[in-house]
């Protein structure tokens, strides 16, 4: 056996006439990447976290408007409404208006103090 | 009339901007017959090639944004292109050797009028087909490197820059690639018929 040195030129070269038994695909191939590129930008958005985002939203709202006692002041008696309007408060005599200059500091503590010594 | 290396670094900047699909659209139609015919030279299955040039568009447009203008666009997808082979060319078992049974009638005029020391008796196809076979018998890499020099007739450099591989490792592959497929049809005289 004696191959020539060329013979895997003389292949190639052959190859390379050959006719392109590949069909045209380029409508085919442009339609498809694009198509998956589209899709591929819509799911680079990050839905999971937003939609998780939004969930957690909803849960706080509604904790806050469902909850039992949420929003709701405590219910008063009709004994205590009726002690309420019942009741005189003293208005501040005159002496204690008149009195009601200004203080520093110091003096108000001065003054505590010798209130808390009082028995 | 083709869009220049300049019309293409347009296109390929309002793809990265806005997405523009006309962009992309005057892209792909540019560059189709050179990712197509990398695709047909290094891959051995007809059926396979369209499946390859969708993964290297794919992969193009996702990655346009870390092309750099200072290369060609072509040179940059080219690269892509022969990468996308090789791995698809990784997933096929190579062949431990080629049968003559294997072979069509004349595909086996072609080896005996090779192993006679005479010139390629035979159609082009059947010429294609033969040296297929052989290179089936390769590994993807040494594939890869004799697609490269002998099918597509690039130089060393151009090969490393595609490959990413140095100059002298190619160098090195390629001759051992061609012993391994001399030997695989000098082996074919063996086999009885």
């Amino acid at each position: 056996m004696k191959l020539k040195p060329d013979w895997l030129n003389q292949l190639a070269s052959a190859a390379r006439k050959a006719p392109d038994d590949v069909p045209e695909h380029l409508p085919r191939t442009e339609a498809r990447v694009l198509g998956a590129l589209r899709e591929a930008s819509i799911s680079a958005v990050p839905w999971k976290p937003l939609l998780a985002g939004f969930a957690v939203c909803v849960m706080i709202l509604a904790s806050v408007a469902f909850w039992p006692h949420a929003g709701a002041l405590p219910e008063v008696s009709a004994e205590a409404l009726a002690d309420l309007e019942a009741a005189e408060w003293e208005a501040p005599s005159d002496a204690l208006l008149a009195d009601a200059s200004p203080r520093s500091n110091s003096d108000l503590v001065r003054e505590i103090n010798q209130l808390l010594r009082q028995p | 009339m083709p869009p220049t290396a300049t019309d293409l670094t347009r296109l390929a900047q309002a793809w990265v901007a806005h997405r523009d699909e006309a962009a992309a659209r005057e892209v792909m139609r540019a560059l189709h017959p050179l990712v197509a015919g990398i695709a047909r030279r290094h891959l051995p299955f007809l059926d396979e090639v369209e499946d390859v040039v969708q993964e290297v568009w794919m992969r193009v447009f996702k990655h346009l944004h870390r092309w750099q203008p200072v290369s060609p666009l072509e040179a940059w997808v080219a690269r892509i292109a022969v990468n996308a082979c090789l791995k698809r060319l990784r997933t096929r078992r190579r062949k431990p050797a080629l049968l003559w049974s294997e072979l069509s009638l004349e595909q086996q005029q072609a080896a005996l009028s090779l192993q006679e020391g005479g010139a390629l008796d035979t159609s082009p196809r059947d010429g294609r087909e033969l040296l297929h076979a052989l290179l089936d018998t390769l590994s993807a890499a040494d594939r890869q490197v004799i697609t490269l020099l002998h099918l597509e007739e690039r130089t060393l450099d151009e090969a490393a820059a595609l490959t990413g591989t140095n100059k002298l490792l190619l160098k090195v592959r390629a001759y051992r690639a061609r012993a391994r497929m001399k030997a695989a049809l000098e082996k074919l005289e063996t086999d009885p018929s």
